[in-house]
């Protein structure tokens, strides 16, 4: 691991709060949702924050607005030294979905679908993009490289979408964020095991900080270095796991 | 055994035909007796939910069973649409995965389960709707303001419920539950069991329900099987084959369970346990046994022939380690 300790942090969110304003059409009144209420937090490079909270307590919200997907109310979000835009959101943070399988295009080929993240990146070169690399870091073998991801295993896809994911990541210097969003709930248990010892030989390998949301607490427990449990929008319990061996 | 309810012998399933055919139920032969809740455990791609198709008559046209499914004697392998008709619904129900993609979203919790009724009794409508509110109030929805909401407006484990009510109503002998709880959050998955265990001993139904999570099975199963690669590799009562598993792919698969209860003073380890390799693929299954390649006390002969299943007092499992001396 890397000396985490003093490191600033990859991640710091200050009095985030998102409220949705939906209007009644029949009314004519204005109905506000405060998905997010007033959050902070901190993520060290290396390390892992698992959020936990029942079905509509704000997690994915959260996410998207690290993420750089959804537009915050109010409160600040800092990317290392830097404020979060969609410029520094593309480098630093990448989200991995709940279905990787779903969120492939079944026509693309496994090389298609690995460069298309890399089409918003300013200053890329394909020339200095070596695929064998990309797919060997997540375990998958060059031969898959022109199959459609459509005829890829579930746990091929799920390896794919991490590929995806990291490439972006890769790209430059600094905090490096990975969110995984229920990423994992939906993987047959083996291949989840492959999947967890995987990211985590990834983050010592690279120091990348991850956001994990589920609700599986016995995931959270796991692989979190810190668990928050969130309630209505709120972060309403904050602990620091035992550390890892 | 004379209250076999269901007895399954031989049965094949393969799909297409010719060159890419895909042989992917190879000789399955187990029995559910009354009364009884069996789970079915195993991975994507392990022919779980071929079993269930077969079983029902749901088999796409492309498919090919041959063997035998007997439910009280009845053949059902090759029977006719026709017959299935009688079949399920009233002696045979179906609990599917995903709860919101099952219901009409222009129907009413209600009409789900009287539609159910009408299909098998020739009860008036006012007796169907009487049916279909009692069967929604035995699975907990006592709410009558629940039973005339649309399924939109019902929670995920809400409409979990009305399928159970569904598969409830004409009080079948045997319900047939594939992930009945996959896409439910912790709480309402322990519900939603807690309540499927207590429909089988209130009405004495056979449950046959089909996973790949071992956590679920340990709440409900009576008897456990494991299937891998379209054959059952190891089966036996619920508690021994989910507490000390015997088949070297069991064992694998439960020790990538993360343990819950922990030692807070303990170091934790970041990796799990976990079964190396690709999962089984239909069209290259080696000659031997299907697990040898991932298997961690392969032999010399484990690639030579498949075992066949050895039996252990209540226990069977179908490995050479486990193979009786002569």
């Amino acid at each position: 691991m890397n000396n985490a300790g003093s490191a600033p942090p990859a991640l710091a969110v200050r009095g985030l709060s998102k409220t949705y304003v939906h209007r009644n059409p029949l009314a004519g009144k204005r109905i506000a949702v405060h998905a997010l209420q007033d959050i902070d937090l901190d993520l060290k490079p290396g390390k892992t924050l698992a959020i936990v909270g029942a079905s509509g307590s704000g997690k994915s919200t959260l996410a998207r607005c690290i993420a750089g997907l959804e537009a915050p109310t109010s409160g600040e979000i800092r990317i290392g030294e830097l404020k979060l835009s969609a410029a520094v959101a593309h480098r630093h943070v990448q989200m991995v979905f709940q279905d990787p399988g779903a969120s492939l295009n079944p026509r693309f080929s496994v090389q298609t679908a690995l460069r298309e993240p890399l089409a918003v990146l300013p200053g890329w070169r394909p020339d200095s993009f070596n695929i064998s690399d990309h797919l060997r870091q997540v375990g998958l073998s060059i031969s898959v490289a022109n199959r459609l991801t459509a005829k890829l295993s579930g746990g091929q896809k799920a390896r794919l979408a991490l590929a995806r994911a990291l490439i972006a990541l890769g790209a430059g210097a600094g905090p490096a964020i990975l969110i995984l969003d229920e990423s994992l709930t939906s993987l047959d248990l083996s291949v989840r095991a492959q999947m967890i010892n995987l990211l985590v030989d990834l983050q010592e390998r690279r120091a990348l900080s991850y956001i994990l949301i589920t609700h599986d607490l016995d995931l959270a427990a796991h692989m979190g270095d810190e668990i928050a449990v969130m309630s209505a929008g709120k972060i309403v319990e904050r602990r620091a796991l035992p550390p890892h061996a | 055994m004379s209250d076999v309810l269901l007895e399954v012998a031989g049965l094949r399933v393969s799909y297409g035909a010719g060159e890419r055919s895909m042989l992917v139920l190879r000789e399955l032969s187990f029995a559910i007796r009354s009364g009884e809740a069996v789970g079915l455990l195993g991975e994507s791609g392990s022919g779980k939910t071929s079993t269930a198709l077969a079983i029902l008559g749901l088999l796409p046209p492309v498919a090919l069973a041959d063997g035998s499914v007997r439910l009280r004697g009845q053949e059902l392998v090759n029977a006719s649409e026709e017959e299935f008709q009688h079949v399920r619904g009233a002696q045979i129900s179906f609990i599917p995965q995903e709860p919101s993609l099952s219901l009409n979203p222009v129907m009413r919790a209600v009409d789900h389960v009287a539609a159910v009724v009408r299909a098998h009794t020739r009860l008036s409508r006012r007796e169907r709707l009487e049916r279909a509110q009692a069967a929604l109030k035995l699975i907990g929805l006592e709410d009558e303001r629940l039973h005339n909401s649309y399924p939109h407006q019902l929670s995920g484990g809400q409409q979990q419920r009305v399928l159970i009510a569904q598969a409830m109503v004409c009080r079948p002998a045997l319900v047939i539950a594939d992930e009945p709880t996959g896409s439910l959050d912790p709480a309402t998955e322990q519900e939603v069991l807690a309540l499927l265990r207590g429909l089988v001993e209130q009405l004495k139904v056979s449950l046959f329900l089909i996973t790949h999570d071992p956590r679920v099975l340990g709440a409900i199963a009576d008897r456990v099987m494991v299937m891998y690669a379209g054959r059952i590799v190891e089966s036996g009562p619920a508690s021994d084959v989910l507490q000390s598993p015997l088949h070297p792919y069991t064992r694998g698969l439960l020790r990538c369970l993360l343990q819950s209860s922990r030692d807070a003073a303990q170091p934790r380890d970041r990796h799990v346990p976990s079964i190396a390799g690709p999962p089984p693929d239909f069209h290259q299954l080696p000659p031997g046994c299907s697990f040898e390649p991932r298997c961690q006390d392969r032999m010399k002969r484990c690639n030579e022939a498949e075992p066949s299943a050895s039996i252990l007092g209540a226990r069977e499992v179908s490995c050479f380690l486990y193979e009786q001396r002569r």
